[in-house]
């Protein structure tokens, strides 16, 4: 059950209201029986073990839980009575008496409840009430996780060609880097200056291309799944759920290309100079982990970047358009 | 279960247009509908009548030119995007005529998504995903993938996982477009099944004559307007009457 109480105490109160044959008439006054739920009451055992299996303790300590629930099961006890002598109107101010009680009476009873919607959600729905709707669609990140590492795995294959192109750029980068530490740490600092200037201009072509392609692997990757991205909205992910799925996919992505291409890269530069039988490599330990670093942040950002773009943009259709297109 | 007086789908003056080049195209030309709570509604009409239009507005997955849609008396145009994902994920569940399972995901897995975004505890997730699986009697297919099942088996999985949050409306479209003609009949008995025993109000656009003999009531839709309503008495009678 959704509804926030402010008070558990009047909890007490309100069936006896509900009792009222007057207030029965009052919901029947326009002639249209309120259906709210259909009861099936429970035992006396049966309402006990469940008392004692929702006792989470979370906040309040066993004895306050345990006396909540006993006040709670006298009003509803009184809820249970009045359905099953099937006076008319069933269901006579049963959401009331719920809106009062802290208890998922759902859960405890057995009761299926149908709340009126409108006391929820829209123009008539009081103010807080609408508020709280937010806290109750969520997309916790820890599944939002496991739910990335499952379509990355099944896609393996075009997640690798997508992420080659950031491990190569990566590779280049981490690459150059390391030779220009090498250098550096071996020459010293004296002619290196215009080299710099030289390899920084290779880096930022390397990575442009590197983002250029992904981008467009990214663009494929969502268009594919433009009918997920519309079921899901449709189960009742919110826009933000779509965008959050793809940054996390893209962020893996993107680090882990990052890391296999700072080594690939850092690999290759030892392995080159080996060949031309340099070994001398001054201390460059430093440099390397501040290259590894970068490489795994570039690598991440870059493909966040490329993906963050069109994943939006797939978010913000209309359930119904995403649901339509056929690629 | 009994139909009951209260509405639960209102429609007032519904129409939507779109834009095709420099032609307006009219898929709804005001259509103005009423359905009651626990009523197994079927809109009929041929294709490009717009029966499908009408479904997206209903479903709130499209919005209106102009009219209102209201859900157990909520005019949808006013809710804000949290209120109508909470809408989508609470209230209605939708069928699909291609299932739209989530290709990666097992059965299970398909059928709790609604309940993750619902925020439901993992152990009352699983303990609920089996029971659907089981109503829809798929309770030996947990862990396979949609890949894995038949067509009828998917749509089964899809009619759990629109069950997921135990909504009060079940929206379908065409929901034996792309399945045989038994496995059809499966899927239209276990909706109606669903519909009695649970109350749940079903509207199914659909040009599948099957559907007739369970519909409680039938909008025949033509041209982006109701042609007629008829009742299952009506629709039974008129077939007496032609043979």
């Amino acid at each position: 059950m959704a509804d926030d109480s402010d008070s558990t105490g009047s909890g007490i109160d309100e069936p006896e209201d509900a009792g009222q044959p007057a207030e029965g008439e009052a919901a029947n006054a326009s002639g249209t029986p309120v259906r709210h739920g259909r009861v099936e009451a429970l035992s006396e055992e049966e309402i006990r073990a469940r008392l004692v299996s929702t006792d989470s303790g979370a906040t309040l300590d066993h004895d306050e839980v345990v006396q909540g629930m006993a006040r709670e099961l006298g009003a509803q006890r009184q809820v249970i009575d009045l359905l099953s002598d099937q006076r008319e109107p069933e269901g006579v101010n049963i959401a009331k008496v719920l809106d009062s009680s802290a208890v998922d009476l759902e859960f405890i009873m057995g009761v299926a409840v149908t709340q009126e919607t409108a006391t929820i959600i829209g123009g008539k729905a009081d103010p807080a009430q609408r508020r709280a709707i937010r806290d109750q669609i969520s997309l916790p990140f820890n599944t939002a996780f496991k739910m990335c590492l499952r379509s990355i795995w099944i896609r393996i294959g075009r997640v690798a060609i997508t992420g080659s192109g950031i491990f190569l750029g990566i590779a280049f980068y981490a690459s150059v880097s390391l030779t220009a530490a090498i250098m550096r740490a071996v020459a010293g600092a004296e002619g290196v200056e215009q080299e710099t200037a030289r390899q920084t201009w290779l880096i930022v072509m390397a990575l442009m291309v590197s983002v250029v392609g992904i981008s467009n692997s990214m663009l494929m990757a969502v268009a594919e799944r433009f009918r997920e991205i519309g079921t899901m909205k449709c189960l009742g992910a919110l826009d933000s759920f779509i965008v959050k799925l793809f940054v996390i996919e893209s962020g893996l992505l993107g680090l882990l290309a990052g890391l296999f291409g700072a080594v690939l890269g850092m690999g290759l530069t030892y392995v080159i100079k080996a060949m031309k039988l340099v070994f001398s490599f001054g201390d460059v330990s430093g440099d390397m982990l501040r290259i590894m670093l970068y490489s795994v942040v570039l690598g991440t950002v870059l493909s966040v970047l490329a993906a963050i773009l069109p994943a939006n943009q797939a978010a913000k259709m209309p359930a119904a358009a995403a649901l339509r297109t056929d690629v | 279960m009994p139909r009951s007086d209260e509405y639960i789908v209102r429609t007032k003056d519904l129409s939507k247009h779109y834009q095709m080049g420099d032609e307006t195209v009219e898929a709804l030309k005001g259509v103005t509908v009423d359905i009651f709570r626990g009523e197994y509604i079927s809109i009929m009409g041929p294709s490009g009548s717009g029966k499908s239009t009408l479904f997206n507005m209903v479903g709130g997955l499209d919005k209106p030119t102009h009219g209102t849609v209201f859900i157990d008396e909520v005019d949808m145009a006013q809710l804000d995007a949290y209120e109508l994902a909470w809408l989508r994920c609470r209230k209605i569940g939708y069928i699909f005529q291609t299932f739209n399972l989530i290709p990666v995901m097992t059965a299970l897995e398909n059928i709790t998504l609604p309940m993750v975004f619902a925020g439901m505890a993992y152990d009352d997730m699983m303990k609920r995903g089996r029971e659907l699986l089981d109503t829809v009697g798929l309770g030996h297919r947990l862990h396979n993938k949609p890949g894995e099942l038949s067509g009828g088996q998917q749509q089964r999985v899809a009619i759990a996982r629109a069950l997921a949050n135990s909504p009060s409306i079940i929206l379908a479209d065409e929901p034996t477009g792309n399945l045989d003609l038994k496995t059809g009949k499966e899927i239209i008995d276990l909706l109606r099944r669903l519909n009695q025993e649970n109350g749940v109000t079903v509207i199914s656009a659909t040009h599948d004559l099957k559907m007739v003999d369970v519909s409680d009531r039938i909008f025949w839709i033509r041209d982006g307007l109701v042609d007629r309503v008829q009742t299952r008495s009506e629709m039974e009678q008129e077939v007496m009457t032609e043979h």
